[in-house]
């Protein structure tokens, strides 16, 4: 165990109890930021998740803040119906939430080969964790159906090595740093023969289609998921 | 979760800590095999007979020892994830020996080689043995992955093991005795 090594404040340490929402912000019309109070008995490592419950709900939601933030950034999709979506949607500032953590092995290694991030949608929560902390000189690929989705775009793209927006329904003329198609697209056209480690985040489809790839072009390379359930 | 996800159809998986292997690699197997042992243990719970119920928490205990030692069989050394894992308390493997040295207490002493099987539920019991000494074996192997420097959990699980197959010998004797049922010597000649 290395854990003598961490700073301050980063050694995973349990948490089961209650905590509050300090904001909620809508990123995109479907997609909000939800901030909550950081206990003070959680201690996590980047990429690790957050376990809420609201009225019989229970839900793991990646931490994309970094264990050096005072708050702790959640970034939750709306879904059409999903009980506990619509509720934290509709949770004032001030509420009270049950939940537990850190949870997850999603672990980002800085003495591995060229990190590669792929993330579709909110799956890029957990890298923004990682990048807040240190994590550098990686290849993100995003992928969203609009520019307007790209979350944490400035912040990740001044970090990463390179950065590549993917678009699913944009229309041409796309912005800089993006592309047409899925995340499998770009990582089959526009990454250059290498060795890599892959984080994957995102449905478990977006996963099994970019391991498909990432099996054919880079047998040897290590790849972690995190798939949303 | 989702229990499929058709991402190993190409007979590749991954391991816990991200490698991307083939699905008949070393750490799988043992893995593997760990499980298959596991499922066993869960058929022998099932059906033990009234008279030896007190048993079933404690193998339950086993079952979820042998959880935590996959995960650590289906990792590499270099991997972050091994940091959050707990390590194998040697613990686990001192209540084994407890509970060996409480059934071998009430046991008469062996006189000679036995026979597996008597009743159905010691029968379990010899299987759980049985599969447990090739689990340990497979374990042994992932040594060669790294043999400069074989993980201390690596150690701890073989060390389990072996005292776990001991235990199964021992349970598949007190379920016969507890159900009245007469171990088989075995004989040069039958």
């Amino acid at each position: 165990m290395a854990q003598g090594s961490l700073r301050r404040g980063t050694e995973p340490s349990g948490w089961r109890g209650s905590t509050r929402i300090l904001s909620r912000r809508f990123l995109a019309p479907a997609v909000f930021e939800l901030e909550l109070e950081r206990p003070a008995a959680l201690g996590f490592r980047p990429g690790q998740r957050l376990r809420l419950r609201r009225e019989g709900c229970e839900r793991d939601y990646s931490i994309a803040s970094s264990p050096g933030e005072d708050g702790l950034r959640l970034l939750i999709r709306l879904f059409p119906g999903g009980k506990m979506t619509s509720n934290l949607a509709a949770s004032a500032p001030g509420t009270v939430i049950e939940g537990s953590g850190p949870h997850g092995y999603f672990l980002f290694d800085a003495a591995g080969k060229t990190p590669v991030f792929v993330a579709a949608g909110t799956g890029i929560a957990p890298f923004r964790s990682m990048a807040a902390s240190g994590a550098a000189g990686f290849v993100l690929l995003h992928g969203a159906r609009t520019a307007a989705e790209l979350f944490y775009r400035g912040f990740l793209e001044a970090r990463a090595a390179r950065y590549v927006g993917c678009l699913t329904r944009a229309r041409p003329p796309l912005p800089a740093g993006t592309r047409p198609g899925r995340v499998t697209d770009a990582l089959r056209e526009d990454l250059a023969p290498g060795a890599y480690d892959f984080y994957l985040c995102g449905r478990s489809e977006m996963i099994r289609d970019a391991l498909q790839v990432i099996d054919a072009r880079f047998p040897q390379a290590r790849v972690f998921t995190e798939p949303f359930s | 979760m989702k229990i499929s996800t058709g991402s190993g159809d190409r007979g590749r998986t991954s391991l816990f800590s991200g490698e991307r292997v083939r699905k008949d690699d070393m750490r799988l197997e043992a893995a593997g095999d760990l499980d298959e042992l596991n499922a066993v243990i869960g058929c022998l719970s099932a059906g033990l007979p009234a008279a030896a119920a007190e048993l079933k928490p404690e193998l339950g205990t086993v079952q979820a020892d042998l959880f935590s030692i996959g995960a650590w069989l289906s990792l590499s050394r270099t991997s972050p994830a091994a940091e959050l894992l707990a390590p194998l308390d040697p613990a686990r493997t001192g209540r084994l020996e407890k509970a060996i040295a409480r059934m071998e207490g009430a046991l008469p002493e062996l006189r000679s080689f036995l026979l597996p099987g008597g009743g159905a539920a010691a029968g379990w019991a010899h299987l759980a043995r049985t599969v447990c000494r090739r689990t340990e074996r497979r374990v042994v192997r992932l040594f060669d992955l790294r043999p400069e420097d074989p993980p201390a959990a690596l150690h701890e699980a073989v060390r389990y093991l072996n005292r776990l197959s001991d235990y199964f010998f021992l349970l598949a004797r007190t379920l016969n005795r507890l159900e009245g049922i007469e171990e088989i010597p075995w004989r040069k000649e039958a």
